[in-house]
């Protein structure tokens, strides 16, 4: 396997915040790797995913394939990163072949023609997550699950070699997240895409990831297999809770529990 | 809303009635002429000198100028739209045909009282004001990076006044005639010559092609522009783009005809409404939309009152302003 992202001492303040959002962040990803971040709220997972995208004007370097983000064409970009963020709110209700049509923007010509080429993609994509039946529906007309799927439809019709998931179960009842994580799995084995995924479940981070990083103001706190990282004493140091680590003896997966017996005093606040 | 195939397919259908709907404003007017007379006007064959001249130098200019200067402000207000990802921004709401209102009779005032060569800059003078509302509206609506519906009309509300008094001022110092102020605030297809036609023309194909070659990215940025940016779309270009364009247009339908308020809000939405949100057809289908809606405005304009006219922003107001309500009730519901 290849290196496909290599991030060098990350460092990123939001403008007017003396405080820095990131702050020396190294970690790098092979190609056709499934990593997941985790960590609390205000840690920096989504400007991490935000400097990979070049969003934010970063200090440090993310490489792709070796090359710099920031000298990387935004079309060039697109075609290399796809992201699904939290949900999809399109200003005016359109059929969901057309929203998925959207996905193939940075390959249209000049009026935005759909070729042979664009249509096997969009084809593929419905394919690949079961929607066909979906393709003549409004999108508004979907439930909020079927909505975060005809998304990813989107982005798989994008054809990416990198999936940027931020957060993108957090809107999700256990069955769509189940299928949507199951579908995205099924497309790295397919196709050998890379994904990198920001979580707020840890268990679901650790369910579907083959490597965690975890994030604790700006910096990385610990990364390695989910048996690894998820421990009690990270979940204390780094989310401040009490929690009960237990390995699924069936599949291997590490569950985490929190432990709502133990007095208000035991917590420690961060 | 209906999806963009068969949005097609109803574009189609429309287009020849669209023909017979501009035939018949060529015959009816103060003095009707019959259908034949108008084709044979039209084709050159011989008819009347009276009804040739009412056909070809009053009626055909006025009609064409009313398709141009309605298909451009629909399709700018189409694109606004997307851009700022509120369905009740357009160049009325925002201020910027206020702005370019103001600029043009400033010019004209500055020709007329010291320089005459002024009067060439009329266009420019209604595109420099025209921008500079437009900026004042987008910078005092802003918060954190949106454009809440909201504050975009108070500003809109706000920048119309300033320029609205302004022009009722220049008007006044300049020309110590009120009546003026009517064509300018209310919007006017009368006086409409061949060379109004001519620059409103080219206007608007050139921007129409803007509009078509832009519309795969106004699709992209239907969910944000954030969104947008994953899929390669130099955003602030593009919106640097709209905004030019959006007021070089404004500015143009301005100086020939005046304010003419809300056919930029209300056709892109009923664009929408009968062809699908898909801007690679509704772009196209605004267009047409504008373009008839503005000229069947005219004919009821200038004939339902005879022998006085009737300013024609005022038919567009009578029939916008409860559209634009609807739409606003509609976004006040969904948030």
């Amino acid at each position: 396997m290849s290196e496909i992202l290599r991030i060098e001492n990350l460092s990123y303040s939001y403008p007017g915040s003396g405080r820095k959002a990131l702050n020396g962040v190294n970690f790098s990803v092979e190609e056709g790797e499934i990593v997941g971040i985790i960590g609390p709220n205000g840690s920096g997972k989504t400007t991490l995913i935000k400097s990979i995208l070049n969003i934010n004007d970063y200090d440090g370097s993310v490489r792709i394939y070796g090359k710099e983000v920031k000298k990387i064409p935004k079309k060039a970009l697109s075609k290399t990163i796809g992201v699904v963020a939290q949900e999809f709110l399109p200003i005016y209700d359109m059929k969901v072949s057309e929203i998925v049509e959207i996905g193939r923007t940075p390959y249209t010509n000049l009026f935005g023609d759909i070729s042979q080429l664009d249509r096997e993609h969009i084809d593929r994509a419905f394919e690949d997550l079961s929607i066909d039946h979906l393709k003549d529906r409004m999108f508004y007309s979907l439930s909020g699950g079927e909505r975060q799927i005809v998304y990813t439809a989107k982005v798989f019709a994008q054809n990416p070699k990198i999936f940027l998931l931020d957060e993108a179960t957090v809107h999700l009842d256990i069955g769509n997240t189940q299928q949507l994580l199951l579908k995205i799995k099924e497309r790295v084995k397919k196709y050998g895409a890379t994904v990198i995924a920001t979580f707020h479940d840890i268990n679901q981070a650790s369910a579907f990831s083959q490597r965690i990083v975890v994030m604790k103001a700006g910096k990385i706190h610990s990364a390695g297999s989910p048996e690894e990282v998820l421990t009690g004493k990270m979940i204390e140091e780094v989310y401040g809770a009490e929690c009960e680590v237990v390995k699924d003896p069936k599949s291997g997966v590490v569950n985490v529990f929190m432990n709502l017996e133990k007095s208000c005093e035991a917590i420690r606040v961060i | 809303m209906v999806s963009s195939k068969v949005g097609r397919r109803i574009f189609w259908i429309l287009l020849p009635f669209i023909a017979i709907f501009v035939l018949a404003n060529l015959a009816f007017g103060p003095v009707y002429i019959p259908v034949i007379d108008v084709f044979k006007s039209l084709v050159g064959l011989s008819v009347p000198s009276t009804d040739k001249i009412i056909v070809l130098q009053l009626r055909l200019p006025r009609i064409l100028l009313g398709l141009g200067v309605g298909a451009a402000l629909s399709m700018t207000g189409n694109s606004f739209q997307a851009m700022l990802k509120n369905p009740l921004a357009d160049p009325y709401i925002l201020g910027v045909s206020s702005g370019a209102a103001f600029g043009a009779i400033l010019a004209n005032v500055i020709a007329q009282l010291y320089f005459p060569y002024f009067v060439f800059y009329m266009w420019l003078f209604a595109f420099i004001f025209g921008l500079l509302a437009t900026a004042i509206t987008y910078f005092v609506s802003r918060r954190g990076g949106k454009l809440p519906t909201t504050e975009l009309i108070l500003s809109g509300v706000i920048v119309n006044l300033m320029f609205g008094a302004g022009v009722t001022f220049l008007i006044v110092y300049g020309w110590r005639d009120v009546q003026v102020t009517s064509f300018w605030l209310l919007g006017s297809l009368s006086g409409a010559g061949w060379n109004d036609v001519i620059l409103v023309g080219i206007t608007t194909i050139a921007v129409g092609i803007f509009f078509t070659l832009i519309s795969k990215y106004l699709n992209a940025m239907v969910a944000g522009e954030e969104e947008a940016s994953y899929l390669g779309v130099n955003i602030e270009f593009l919106k640097l783009l709209i905004f030019i364009v959006g007021t070089l247009v404004t500015a143009v339908a301005v100086s020939t005809s005046g304010i003419i308020g809300f056919v930029g809000l209300i056709m892109p939405h009923m664009s929408r409404r009968l062809f699908g949100a898909n801007h690679r057809i509704s772009m196209p289908a605004s267009a047409i939309l504008g373009g008839t809606f503005l000229v069947a405005c005219d004919t009821v304009a200038r004939t339902a009152f005879t022998p006085a006219e009737m300013p024609l922003g005022t038919i567009t107001a009578l029939i916008g302003a409860p559209i634009f309500i609807y739409i606003l009730r509609r976004r006040i519901q969904n948030v």
